[in-house]
């Protein structure tokens, strides 16, 4: 028998399924959001004070720190929301109070990729670069770049190149974390974290066993790269549509 | 002639029942129903009885769409269940034995969750709330077990669904709550909706279950009304020991044995008491009842 169109997928529901949603997602992770979002101020706080105890009065920043530390937290938090938010979906209990909520799939399923992909790693990425920027704006002698600048929101031709990984990054991380949020029953965050470094591991042997001739050109290895990126998030958001849509509990 | 209203609603969803057929499901090896055949009417509460492990909750996850059936097939009111079709959705509700804690206050839960529930009244969940002594003012992590419980039971029966099924409902509920439990059950469903409940605690619901269901190991032993129940069986509570009684029990004040009802009488049917009769007897309880 076939679906009716409004059991697929009926704008009403699913505004007010989003919203409830985006509620309990808040609930969740807000403050971390915040938090994570500040992190250069609470890098440069640690540095102030590092530096005073030491008493040296001459001190800054440098992008190398800046950026490494912005990874970091970025990579941990684009892996933990989303396995936070929805890790509950292979849950007795939690999970199916979720699964019995008279919304269709197709709602449920686009809310959480909206949610933990899209809607908390931007405003987490924009509260971070904003931070940057405001502090190095006030402080400019203890910087030398913005983070924005970094990862090229604005544009600088020294930094192309990681211009398209501040895109597909994020996207893939949250992606194979929603994956892993789904595919482990217990500790969902260290083990989608050692599959993930382990795969990469796996993956970056792999690659540098091939002998390259020295034509290729770097540009192609990054096509390659950021292909690789995209079709993993895709991968991954197939597989967790088809896991929500079957999921017993 | 006019028909009395639970005759009238039975005519007009003549088709709208759960309809259980050659069911099987089985965790990994180890089968737990087999070649289940199950009809249940609109407008029933029905008792789902059995010992630990024959699968009740199983049936109960399956009916409700949580579980997919590996043989056989589920059709109720033409909704495959594990579609989880929003419509079928709407219309049933699944209360499970483990619920869950909420980080906000009932009345919040209520208001935000149940608008999901088109037929879901916030004014009968605060009055079933009230009838339970709950306050939903109160933070469902920060309730104990029973009143987290009765939470739960006040949203499953303001959600109004055709097809309520309650997994062992009144296990954590104190004395006093079991007896609002049966009071909001029998006051708060609607002549249509046909209710499931599984338990153990056939005493917390003796007036309230008909028909009894009683499943055993991969097999349905009993599928009856309690008018069927008492038609075919008899239940003495006298203080003489009956010669051939089926089962017989000594309980304050004299014995309770059931009988095969040969002379027609009538007796209350005592569940407990079926219950193990069922179990000593079950190739005969099959065959008189299958008749």
């Amino acid at each position: 028998m076939e679906m009716s169109k409004s059991e697929i997928f009926c704008p009403r529901r699913f505004g007010q399924f989003l919203a409830l949603d985006f509620r309990n997602c808040a609930k969740r992770v807000g403050l971390l959001t915040i938090l994570c979002g500040l992190s250069p101020l609470f890098l440069l706080a640690f540095t102030f004070l590092i530096n005073s105890a030491i008493g040296n009065n001459d001190w800054g920043i440098n992008n190398g720190i800046k950026d490494m530390v912005s990874a970091l937290v970025s990579v941990l938090y684009f892996l933990y929301v989303p396995i936070t938010c929805y890790g509950f979906l292979t849950d007795k209990k939690d999970g199916s109070t979720y699964q019995m909520i008279p919304a269709s799939h197709l709602e449920k399923y686009i809310s959480a990729v909206l949610n933990c992909v899209i809607v908390f790693p931007l405003a987490f990425s924009v509260l971070n670069i904003c931070t940057d920027l405001i502090l190095t704006s006030l402080f400019p002698f203890r910087y030398s770049d913005t983070l924005a600048e970094i990862i090229n929101i604005i544009n600088k031709p020294e930094y192309l190149s990681s211009s398209l990984t501040s895109f597909f990054l994020p996207l893939m991380i949250s992606s194979v974390a929603l994956a892993g949020a789904l595919i482990f029953k217990k500790n969902k965050i260290s083990k989608t974290f050692l599959t993930s470094a382990v795969s990469f591991i796996l993956l970056m042997w792999i690659v540098t066993s091939f002998n390259f001739d020295a034509g290729i050109s770097r540009d192609l290895i990054s096509t390659v790269w950021y292909s690789f990126q995209c079709v993993c998030a895709i991968a991954c958001l197939i597989y967790v549509y088809f896991r929500t849509k079957k999921i017993e509990l | 002639m006019s028909l009395p209203l639970r005759c009238t609603i039975r005519l007009i969803h003549a088709n709208d029942m759960i309809q259980i057929q050659n069911l099987g499901f089985s965790y990994g090896n180890f089968p737990v129903l087999n070649n289940i055949n199950l009809q249940l009417e609109e407008g029933r509460i029905y008792g789902l009885l059995g010992e630990n492990g024959v699968g009740k909750t199983t049936l109960l996850t399956l009916l409700c769409g949580l579980k997919k059936p590996q043989t056989g097939s589920i059709i109720i009111d033409s909704h495959n269940p594990y579609k989880r079709e929003p419509s079928f959705l709407t219309e049933s509700y699944y209360l499970s034995d483990e619920v869950a804690q909420m980080n906000m206050s009932a009345q919040e839960y209520a208001k935000s969750y149940g608008k999901f529930w088109e037929k879901f009244q916030i004014e009968k969940f605060l009055e079933i709330m009230g009838i339970f002594e709950n306050d939903p003012a109160q933070k469902m992590n920060k309730m104990s077990c029973g009143q987290l419980k009765k939470t739960w039971i006040s949203f499953a029966l303001a959600c109004n669904t055709r097809y309520l099924f309650m997994d062992e409902p009144t296990n954590g509920l104190d004395i006093p709550s079991k007896a609002q439990f049966r009071k909001a059950v029998t006051k708060y469903t609607s002549e249509d909706s046909t209710l499931l409940i599984s338990t153990h605690q056939v005493r917390d619901l003796e007036n309230i279950i008909d028909p009894i269901i009683i499943l055993d190991r991969q097999d349905v032993l009993l599928n009856a009304t309690l008018e069927e129940i008492a038609s075919k069986l008899y239940f003495d509570y006298g203080t003489e020991k009956i010669e051939g009684a089926l089962y017989s029990e000594l309980v304050p004040g004299g014995n309770v044995q059931v009988l095969l009802n040969s002379t027609g009488e009538e007796s209350k049917v005592n569940i407990e008491a079926l219950f193990n009769t069922v179990h000593l007897h079950k190739d005969l309880i099959k065959s008189v009842f299958n008749k």
